[in-house]
């Protein structure tokens, strides 16, 4: 039977229904103290006072850390492998905190909650230093020289003389707001000292080698000394890319020689982990007048907050994706990361993406306005083609059928039908809206792009699958286990995926940059034909048969021939007589990077009177290759509406101008769409294949939430005739501009 | 300290000594071990935590995060623990769930599973409103309601048939204190801190870290939760929860209903009562506006002593109440009347969320000329308060769009709003403003709830 493309639910669904899945806070660690830290209340300043003593005289504490009695290390804690260079500008605790919630102290007690009360105890005097909140700022040279983190650039072409030659340029300015990624788990860690003198960390992480190094650099000591293991995780969407306890949770645990546990409460995560970036993009876009597209000129600067933790790579993630969507002659790109006092940034879903696509998507619809175009007519008119060579790499951009996702999404959407639909003047105006979009697969050309996994036949059939494979929640592991079921004919159930520890797994970028699907995928595919070989010359052994006269059903193998049949643990039986076993192991190194492509159409109602704005119906076409769950995918596409619409309509961190505070640091003033907030969506699958992905796959996860924004605020620009481009499309900016 | 009985997963517990302020949640998580039951904001806003508390009036879906242990009494709880059957039989919710892909990362699994749960044994199908306080970052819900609405038709299995019973006869063994006594106890305890549905109280403890010294339960006490309803005169006492109040009034005022339905989530609507919305004060709560705009009057009570007010007239300023010391709100009432009323909540998001501005109207017109104007405004003052130089603006003038312009002015001298997070000075005046024209267009007959106009 085929697993490809089956609606399988994913294989852990019992322990989840039922509550019996622990997470890392759900587990008991004999002997554990608690750690709670204590976070600057100031934007930008330098300690010049702590008093610890009331703290410290609190029966129960164990210990107040602070930059006075911690290891003084400089880190990067986005580096992904130990000879990654990076500016290291993050410390435990520093001196000179940098935003309101960086870290200060730290007290370790018998519970949490004498950690908490006594945390409450310490007092903090400050030099108060002057703070910069406003990127713009930042960059102009009146912050001191640190305020440019990253400037990527890229010209191709010529666009001056494109844009002498244009019939029309529209000039737009669009802004995204900082958003909280709203896993519902938590941060947190345990950090256990193991009697060999190494550090074990448990992490609801995604990458254990990645917390390996980043805490072998903050110790000071051999990455060999960290151990570091993934414990189920409760959503992150890249909020917990990037080990930000970690560090701090291994010190205080060698330091005080007992394990330690530091969890962050809701508030806590709010303020003192990460966020996505906001950024401020300028796009020029020249066209001729029968639309198209000339050249482009687009300059971003991305807010990334206090340290450079992730948001310094925006700038170049942000280029690539400019020129892997449209057939543009010549562009122009100018992206700069600014070091602002507020809360740092790092990976969220799309990593650049959202922000860039929102930029430039908003532009090209007012563009097609001016133009008097359709925007999918418009957009059909400038849309790469399969195979295109992206102008700034040199890479091709695979089977890209972004053509086929606007096509067949405006037919089955009733696009046209909906356009030609007479136009409310009253209180309440609806609006239809649509962006394109497209997302990377894996991190090739950059970085080492491979996976390593070793599948092994167990004696009762069962098949061993070891690798790092960090399945965040959205069924990763479902999918590589209906991958192997294909090639080896067993069920997916059969599938036991090893625990993901740098002591047993070999090193692997983790779960990041779209690679799941695509790269891992490939690589337990390949794991999975190299074991069927090993199946394959073994049987044909124990049947005196060749190798072509098998075949593989069911966790059997056959030789019709012979009419014979034997299970694979009873092949894996004889094969242990001949001290043979089934084994395989292969690594995958990636050799392209195609582009997964959606095109998202959405329909709103505005209330002029209030300014609110609803999505009322949504579709989204998706060019992922081929689906190996179809379910899945379904799923993956959901939640990424549901982000989406929050960070066009509703999510912003609300961070005060003068202060740096966060205003909207709790979900009562931080507004996720809840269950009637989301509007009916249907789903297109454009699956053309890609030749180099697993059976045809490519990612959908992260680029499900990218076109959501853009495609919303076209929707209400053309509801109102308006020409709005601050995000989130707070009622408030609505209203004011459809007075 | 006291001593409670409940029950848990269906097996009888009694406890001793039991800090008052002690949460559902912590006591499941650290002293049971039952860490099925997640914490995501410990503020009752994602519903991570939700367990389904059941008694004589039904099952309910709350928030443990912001329950109290000594609120339990007499009840029956069930966690995710404790919805499969003998054998680990799947609930059919359960069962769904995993069959829709409506559970991805899984931690907000448990709370979607008691609320979903709750909402099956009650029979209910307005799954939006059931999950509205379940926040999930990972589904987008609609694989979550599909499974919902695969079970919807399943009988409610036997496992959990049995906890209404055993929870009523729990609670027949133990007498709630009469309001008599109450009262006379609260005289002399007046620094004693009153804790009803704790979804504001909750707060103080699990985010403000107080200790509260001495706390009385409200859910013990005898003769709070009545709704009377006469030909003159609706009753409603203190210690009528949200959800009640919305059936009771959903006849008489259907606007008030709706915007009662929008007041927090499922699990908020089922803890908190219109007592502790009212005797807290807070300048947004959605109860006041609407219950003064309907004449409410609110009846205090010290010892034996009672005296009743004019709702409005007990909010005197931000965080101060017309309250005595060992003084308690007892009931709020209002006449009978034709329903004008007509409620507006403006919030970022549509259902559970606090109000930017939350505005209330009932407007008579009599021969095209504005008899009687009532407006009622949360949100726009550190109290909720009457728009008293609108409605002045409006009585005696033709019932029109020039009239309702000239009462432009009015708006400034009843209000002046702060900005915050949630809205601007300027817009929630606008925004006031608008519900005026709101009203008016529909009286007009016009459609303008957004819930009703169809694509």
């Amino acid at each position: 039977m085929s697993h490809i493309s089956n609606p399988l639910p994913i294989l852990d669904g019992a322990e989840k229904v039922t509550g019996r899945l622990r997470y890392l806070d759900d587990m008991q660690f004999e002997g554990m103290a608690h750690a709670q830290l204590v976070f600057s209340t100031l934007a930008h300043g330098r300690i010049i006072a702590l008093d610890t003593a009331r703290a410290m005289a609190v029966p129960g504490v164990l210990a107040v850390f602070h930059h006075g009695n911690t290891p003084d290390n400089r880190y990067n804690s986005t580096i992904w492998f130990e000879e990654q260079e990076a500016p290291e500008d993050e410390r435990m605790f520093p001196q000179v905190v940098r935003h309101v919630g960086d870290r200060v102290a730290a007290v370790v007690a018998e519970t949490p909650r004498i950690a908490r009360r006594a945390a409450g105890l310490i007092r903090v005097e400050y030099d108060i230093l002057p703070a910069v909140i406003d990127p713009a700022l930042a960059l102009d040279g009146s912050a001191g020289p640190d305020g440019l983190a990253e400037e990527v650039r890229f010209d191709y072409g010529d666009t001056d003389r494109a844009f002498e030659a244009a019939d029309l340029i529209v000039d737009t300015t669009v802004s995204t707001p900082r958003t909280h990624h709203g896993a519902i788990e938590n941060h947190s860690c345990v950090a256990i000292p193991q009697p060999d003198g190494r550090i074990l960390l448990h992490s609801p992480c995604q990458s254990v080698h990645a917390v390996q190094v980043v805490c072998a650099r903050a110790l000071g000591v051999p990455a060999s000394q960290v151990r570091a293991v993934m414990s189920p995780i409760g959503g992150s969407f890249g909020g917990k890319a990037e080990p930000v306890l970690e560090p701090l949770c291994a010190h205080f645990a060698l330091a005080l020689n007992r394990p330690v546990g530091l969890s962050f409460d809701r508030g806590e995560t709010f303020t003192a982990t990460r966020t996505r970036s906001g950024a401020r993009g300028r796009v020029r876009t020249a066209v001729t007048g029968d639309g198209r597209i000339l050249a482009r000129q687009t300059d971003v600067v991305s807010d990334i907050g206090a340290y450079c933790t992730g948001g310094h790579f925006l700038p170049g993630s942000m280029s690539q994706r400019l020129c892997r969507l449209y057939d543009v002659e010549s562009q122009r790109f100018r992206g700069r990361a600014a070091l602002t006092n507020t809360v740092p940034s790092g990976a969220y879903r799309g990593y650049g993406s959202p922000q860039i696509h929102a930029i430039s998507e908003i532009n090209l619809d007012l563009t097609a306005r001016r133009l008097g175009m359709d925007p999918v007519a418009f957009r059909l008119k400038n849309l790469i083609d399969p195979y295109a060579v992206d102008p700034v790499t040199g890479g091709d951009i695979g089977n890209a059928r972004i053509r086929e996702c606007a096509q067949e999404g405006a037919a089955r959407f009733g696009w046209q039908q909906r356009r030609d639909r007479d136009r409310s003047t009253g209180r309440l105006r609806r609006g239809i809206g649509m962006a394109c979009a497209t997302h990377i697969n894996g991190c090739f050309p950059g970085f080492h792009e491979a996976t390593t996994a070793t599948l092994a036949v167990r004696n009762d059939g069962r098949l061993d699958l070891t690798c790092a494979l960090h399945d965040l929640g959205c069924g990763s592991n479902t999918v590589l286990a209906q991958i192997i079921a294909e090639v080896l004919q067993v069920a997916p159930a059969d599938v036991v995926f090893s625990a993901v520890d740098t002591d047993i797994c070999d090193y692997d970028l983790g779960t990041r940059a779209s690679r799941m699907t695509y790269i891992c995928g490939e690589a337990v595919r390949r794991t999975s034909e190299s074991l069927k070989a090993v199946l394959r010359s073994t049987a044909s052994l124990e049947f005196n048969c060749e190798t072509t006269d098998l075949c593989f059903d069911s966790g059997q193998v056959i030789c019709a021939g012979q009419g014979r049949e034997m299970t694979y643990s009873e092949l894996a039986a004889h094969a242990a007589r001949r001290h043979l076993f089934l084994t395989a192991t292969e690594t995958y190194r990636a050799t392209a990077n195609p582009g997964s492509f959606a095109a998202h159409f959405a329909e709103v109602e505005v209330d002029t009177l209030t300014g609110v704005a609803r999505v009322v119906d949504y579709l989204a076409a998706h060019d992922l290759g081929r689906s190996i769950n179809r379910q899945l995918v379904s799923g993956q596409i959901h939640g990424g509406i549901q982000m989406g619409i929050g960070f066009g309509l509703l999510e912003d961190i609300g961070l005060d101008p003068d202060t740096g505070k966060m205003k909207g640091d709790r979900f009562s003033r931080y507004h996720m769409v809840n269950a009637p907030e989301m509007p009916k969506v249907e789903i297109v699958l454009v699956e053309r294949s890609e030749p180099t992905g697993p059976f045809g796959a490519k990612a959908v996860g992260e680029l499900a939430t990218i076109p959501v924004a853009p495609a919303i605020v076209n929707a209400v620009n053309d509801a109102l005739n308006t020409e709005l481009t601050c995000l989130p499309l707070a009622p408030e900016r609505i209203a004011e501009a459809a007075r | 300290m006291r001593e409670i009985a409940f029950l848990l997963n269906g097996e009888l517990v009694e406890l001793g000594q039991v800090d008052p302020t002690r949460t559902l949640l912590d006591w499941l998580r650290e002293t049971r071990g039952l860490c099925g039951t997640k914490e995501g904001c410990n503020e009752g806003d994602c519903g991570a935590c939700t367990v389904m508390v059941t008694d004589a009036r039904g099952a309910r879906a709350l928030n443990a995060c912001i329950l109290f242990l000594p609120q339990l009494h007499g009840r029956a709880v069930r966690t995710v623990e404790g919805m499969a059957g003998p054998g680990d039989k799947l609930h059919p919710v359960q069962m769904a769930l995993i069959d829709h892909h409506a559970s991805q990362c899984g931690f907000c699994t448990p709370g979607v599973v008691a609320s979903l749960v709750a909402a099956h044994v009650n029979g209910r199908r307005d799954f939006d409103d059931v999950l509205a306080g379940n926040l999930c970052r990972c589904t987008g819900y609609a694989p979550i309601i599909r499974a919902a609405e695969a079970t919807a038709d399943a009988p409610v299995p036997d496992w959990l048939a049995e906890d209404a019973a055993r929870a009523a006869k729990l609670a027949q063994g133990s007498k709630r204190q009469p309001l008599r006594d109450f009262a006379k106890w609260y005289q002399s305890n007046p620094e004693a801190v009153l804790v009803s549905g704790a979804t504001d109280v909750g707060l103080w403890v699990t985010k403000g870290l107080r200790d509260l010294a001495q706390v009385a339960f409200l859910s013990h006490v005898d003769g709070l939760d009545r709704i009377e309803i006469n030909e003159e005169t609706v009753l409603v006492g203190a210690g009528v929860t949200i959800e009640d109040l919305r059936k009771a009034v959903a006849p008489l005022h259907p606007g008030f209903a709706e915007l009662l339905r929008r007041f927090g989530s499922a699990q908020v609507r089922r803890a908190a009562t219109i007592g502790g919305n009212i005797a807290n004060g807070s300048p947004i709560g959605d109860g006041p506006p609407a219950l003064i705009v309907l004449r409410a009057r609110l009846h205090l009570r010290r010892g034996q002593a009672r005296r009743a007010i004019a709702l409005e007239d007990f909010f005197l300023d931000y965080g101060r109440q017309d309250r005595a010391d060992g003084e308690f709100v007892e009931a709020v009432s209002f006449p009978r009347q034709h329903d004008r009323l007509r409620c507006y909540k403006l919030a970022k998001r549509f259902d559970q969320d606090i109000s930017a501005v939350c505005g209330c109207f009932s407007i008579a017109v009599e021969d095209g000329i504005v008899a009687e104007a009532r407006i009622a405004f949360g949100g726009l003052a550190g109290v909720p308060k009457r728009a008293a130089n609108v409605e002045a603006a409006l009585v005696g003038r033709p019932w029109d769009e020039d009239t309702i312009g000239e009462t432009w002015d009015a708006w400034a001298e009843d209000f002046t709003p702060m900005s915050d997070m949630r809205a601007s000075a300027d817009y929630r005046l606008d925004a006031a403003r608008n519900m005026l024209i709101r009203y008016f267009l529909e009286a007009a007959g016009a459609v303008t709830r957004v819930l009703e106009v169809k694509p």
